[in-house]
């Protein structure tokens, strides 16, 4: 039995005890499954006896003479601290509170980054796996296909090379299958979707099967119906049933309109989750060696995803060449590209490292500023108890006890500033997991476990170290003479060095925390800032998926080939059916939308802004070599598109219903008009050849305003538009504009679609400005939680200011008194005050900037639209911090301005 | 008197000379459990064994590691001419106390 706490049994007692204690308690818990116990009632028992056990050893250790005279004088003082918090509760409240809210911060950004980061993967022995990434320099000439360049599939060749490298023990190979398949389950359709994997791969992960068997060696080449189910899909369509192994169930592809019947063979522990993608169904990754033609050649494109298991003792670098050396020399034209590997672990969470160790480092900055904090108080705690240590020690009390005292009163601060941020630690940390990007791998596991239990007691015992040493220093150091002395006066030469040295570092902390708040709230606004080219307010999308025949039914392509002769192009006769019967369909969904009440405009497209991409081609303009490709988008719409989108026309006309006899029209982008032709494109023409012999040319009828695609960082990409009734796209997504909200549109959308037709299935759909705000999440996350601790660090730095200014101008009423007795002016003692405040506030800032510098210089690839050196954002941090901390001072500098020079003589 | 018995001390010694060869942590409680009708936990028996043993009381040997016990070896446990002594005095004044209480 594995018990968190096993290794607490040992208190009290010597190994060989601990040893044969658990083994009994084993012996026993096993006797008890074995009579038939719940499993939860036998755990329950054990932690009973494991919790008996340490308090029983506890108790031997208490009985021994000398410790339990230690842990009597330690109960006392314990007790004493409490007391003393007891009558002083502003500021031991302020003092846990601060130290729970630090710990707590701290806990939350911690359970994230552990299970984000920290915990091993889930896969077996994963620190020998490896991605194997096919490399195609050429590529990077193209900026559509640049940012995969080095991440993009290997070739079936390459694969096969790759299982007879030596440095690899295994190879697995893996393969979406990106266009949704249906399965007709017992409640009808539904999209599931489908990952291909080689027989090696499962038992290479060490994924966990919940019933039946992986798929065998024998399936990896022929075709086999074989297919595992995901534990989520068991269980909502086939309600977990056991004996479903065998049974067989039907899928149908969209893409080919066709369907298949697989029998089920395992079913796969729930959780399964591979390469950022949750499949519901697992099929054989059926390689076929032999193309469609039955010719020996094998294909050459990039198809596969390949992930393998280093061999021992082999290291990276090893593996990385050979497997460099073994995919270059099985590409068609050797050297044409290559490969490299990239441990599972960067590949699964490599991207979210950078934000969250960031985050990770603000928390524990603002962990320090808390601690500051709380040092501060503890040190005027100090002051205002010298008293109390004075009598002590004329009563024969020796500074060790004073310390011990004191050692004992900041341990319990610190245990109990640690219980209470552990307390808030759960809310926070399901707040920042609501708040996480989407795509952050693992999150949904962050919580506050053991773990996080244990790193919220480190971090308690590190603040205890932070800011228990120095009051503790600044007592030890004090001779027992000076403190009586001082304990009869105010001290009239109080300098508290300690506090002005700690409100200095907590100003410059503070300012490294606002710099970087500043920088990703800047970030956050010059996203917001980006032109949309399109307004999507009040704007839904709703993506489908049509699973019916895409030719029409059997009887009108019969028809259709017979009228066209038997000599009849295959291509030439199915086009036009094709096309008639997508704008057949396309236009019924648009008329039953246009009749729902609140739709304002509605209209078709093979891709929707920051749902989907356009295609991306290359075009050869009018007028130029045929050599000369450029690359440009291409999307297809509805006549009512611009207007639905809200995109502005900007020359020329837009599509209508009379395009359909002239084809090859198009609409272009301004973007498009600038790049390539900046003297006016209306009426100029371009190709685009869709395969090397046969190009179409397109006339430029009209020009539009640019629009963002896929995120708000995008930059203007030439784009045209043609329109769908000339074909070459799916208008598959489709756009509606409402007057109302519409969120509170969309089922009733998704109903008017199935109504049309129950073989279009509505796969997603969503509101416009909920794409845009997800396409931003990632920047936001940064922003909202950075700004909150700046803003947390900005509080914590004031409170510093104002609690060390009100005190010296509490310790120097007295001086002041006398300064105004001899004709000082109320604004002459406040001008004193203020500049004290200000020595120190320029002081903490000067220190602080070459760090915020530093730390912005770290957050520089995160940035968008302001650079990491911009003099503004410093600025305006230092600036904010500077009035926030000095607004902060004016109470207690007011106060100096009032000193009672009566009261004051009459004092001492 | 040798050594002064708590109540719980005699009646785990008790469970030892019951028990002979077979004496270790489960079959201990066990007996304790059966008699007694007493739950004590493993970790006051432990202590209580450690307390006899530091008293000579008791004597203690490790066993084999078993794979029942997640491959940790068993704690033995026999009495000493001293302990059975102590038990055989304790449990004397115990018999001579009640000797002739009525309605016990």
């Amino acid at each position: 039995v594995k018990h968190p706490l096993n290794f607490l049994v040992r208190v009290g007692r010597s190994e060989t005890d601990r040893m044969a204690l658990l083994g009994d308690l084993e012996e026993e818990h096993r006797a008890r499954l074995a009579r038939g116990d719940a499993r939860l009632s036998g755990c329950a028992w054990y932690t009973k006896e494991v919790l008996l056990a340490i308090v029983s050893g506890g108790r031997d250790l208490v009985s021994v003479g000398t410790t339990r005279f230690a842990l009597r004088t330690v109960l006392a003082d314990a007790k004493y601290a409490f007391r003393r918090w007891r009558h002083r509760p502003g500021f031991a409240a302020a003092a846990n509170l601060t130290v729970g809210l630090g710990i707590a911060a701290a806990t939350s950004i911690f359970s994230v980054v552990d299970a984000v980061l920290l915990k091993p993967l889930p896969w077996t022995n994963a620190d020998a796996l490896v991605i194997v990434h096919g490399v195609y320099p050429e590529r990077r000439n193209s900026p559509a296909t640049a940012p995969t360049w080095n991440r993009w599939y290997l070739s079936i060749p390459a694969y096969d090379a790759l299982q007879a490298a030596s440095s690899f023990e295994e190879v697995g190979a893996w393969r979406y299958d990106s266009v949704a398949d249906v399965t007709v389950g017992d409640g009808g359709t539904e999209i599931v979707n489908a990952l291909d994997v080689s027989s090696a791969l499962l038992p290479m992960l060490g994924v966990r099967l919940a019933l039946g068997r992986y798929f065998t060696a024998a399936e990896d080449g022929a075709r086999s119906d074989s297919i595992i189910l995901t534990d989520e899909i068991w269980r909502r369509l086939y309600g977990a049933r056991r004996d479903i192994i065998g049974e067989r169930i039907t899928l149908g592809s969209a893409k080919f309109n066709e369907q298949s019947t697989w029998t089920v063979v395992g079913v796969i522990e729930s959780g399964f989750r591979f390469d950022g993608f949750r499949p519901d169904v697992l099929r054989p990754l059926t390689i076929s060696r032999v193309s469609e033609s039955g010719s020996k050649r094998i294909s050459h494109a990039p198809a596969l995803r390949v992930a393998a298991r280093l061999a021992p003792g082999v290291s990276f670098d090893t593996a990385a060449s050979e497997a460099g050396a073994l995919v270059s020399a099985a590409a068609s034209d050797p050297g044409e590209h290559t490969a490299r590997l990239v441990s599972i672990y960067d590949e699964q969470v490599g991207a979210s490292k950078r934000s969250l160790w960031l985050l990770f480092g603000a928390a524990g900055i603002l962990l320090l500023i808390a601690c500051a904090n709380v040092a501060g108080l503890l040190l005027a705690e100090a002051r205002i108890r010298r008293h109390e240590f004075a009598v002590r020690a004329a009563l024969g009390g020796s500074h060790a006890h004073v310390v011990r005292q004191l050692v004992i009163e900041y341990a319990l601060l610190a245990m109990t500033g640690a219980m209470l941020g552990l307390a808030a630690a759960p809310v926070l940390t399901s707040a920042i997991v609501a708040a996480a990007p989407a795509g952050m791998p693992r999150i949904d596991a962050a919580a506050i476990d053991f773990r996080a239990a244990t790193f919220a007691l480190a971090a308690g015992c590190i603040t205890l170290l932070i800011f228990g040493v120095m009051p503790m220093v600044a007592h030890a150091r004090t001779p027992v003479t000076t403190l009586l002395a001082d304990a009869g006066r105010d001290g009239l030469s109080s300098r508290l060095t300690g506090q002005r040295f700690i409100v200095v570092a907590q100003i410059a902390l503070a300012l490294t925390l606002l710099t970087g708040a500043t920088l990703f709230g800047e970030t956050m606004l010059e996203l917001y800032r980006q032109p949309l080219g399109f307004d999507p307010h009040g704007v839904a999308a709703v993506t489908t998926t049509f699973t019916g025949s895409r030719w029409g039914d059997d009887a009108r392509i019969r028809a259709t080939w017979k009228a066209a002769g038997p000599n009849a192009d295959v291509g030439s006769v199915m086009a036009p059916l094709y096309l008639e019967t997508t704008m057949a369909r396309t236009s019924a969904v648009l008329e039953r939308v246009y009749a729902l009440p609140g739709v304002l405009h509605a209209a078709a497209t093979s891709a929707a802004p920051f749902v989907s991409n356009p295609s991306r081609l290359q075009i050869v303009l009018e007028g130029r070599p045929d050599t000369e490709r450029l690359d440009a988008l291409r999307q297809c719409v509805t006549d009512n598109y611009f207007a639905t989108m809200g995109i502005r026309p900007l020359a020329g006309r837009l599509f209508d219903r009379g395009d359909t006899a002239e084809r090859w029209i198009a609409v272009v982008s301004s973007g498009f008009e600038r790049r390539f032709f900046p003297a006016g494109a209306i009426d100029r023409k371009f190709d685009y050849f869709y395969n090397p012999q046969r190009a179409m040319t397109y006339r430029i009828v009209g020009v539009v305003a640019s629009v963002k695609r896929q995120d708000l960082t995008d930059d203007d990409r030439p784009a045209f538009y043609t329109n769908c009734r000339q074909g070459a796209e799916n208008p598959d997504h489709f756009v509606v504009r409402t007057a109302g909200d519409p969120a509170s549109m969309l089922p009733t959308l998704r109903r008017a679609i199935n109504e049309v037709s129950p073989q279009i299935v509505v796969t997603s759909m969503s509101t416009l400005d909920s794409r845009i705000e997800l396409s931003v999440v990632e920047e936001r996350f940064r922003a909202t939680l950075s700004a909150i601790f700046g803003a947390a660090a900005l509080v914590l730095a004031s409170v510093g200011l104002y609690g060390l200014v009100a005190r010296r101008v509490a310790d120097r009423r007295r001086e002041f008194g006398v300064r105004v007795a001899l004709g000082a002016r109320p604004g002459d003692l406040r001008r004193l005050v203020l500049g004290d405040a200000l020595v120190i506030v320029t002081l903490g800032l000067a220190i602080g900037l070459p760090s915020a510098f530093a730390t912005a210089q770290v957050t520089r690839s995160l940035l968008f639209g302001v650079s990491a050196t911009a003099p503004h954002v410093f600025a305006t941090a230092v600036g904010l911090l500077a009035v926030v901390v000095m607004v902060a001072t004016m109470l207690p500098v007011r106060r100096a301005g009032t000193a009672d020079p009566v009261a004051a003589l009459r004092g001492s | 008197m040798a050594h002064y018995l708590g109540e719980f001390e005699q009646l785990v010694l008790l469970a030892l000379a019951r028990l002979g060869d077979e004496a270790y942590g489960v079959t201990i409680r066990e007996t304790l459990i059966e008699r007694t009708r007493r739950k004590p936990s493993f970790g006051a028996i432990y202590s209580t064994l450690r307390r006899m043993e530091d008293k000579g009381l008791v004597h203690s040997f490790a066993g084999e590691p078993e794979s029942v016990r997640g491959g940790r070896a068993k704690k033995h446990v026999v009495l000493t001419p001293r302990g059975r002594a102590a038990l055989r005095e304790a449990h004397g004044a115990i018999v001579k106390m009640a000797e002739g209480v009525q309605g016990l």
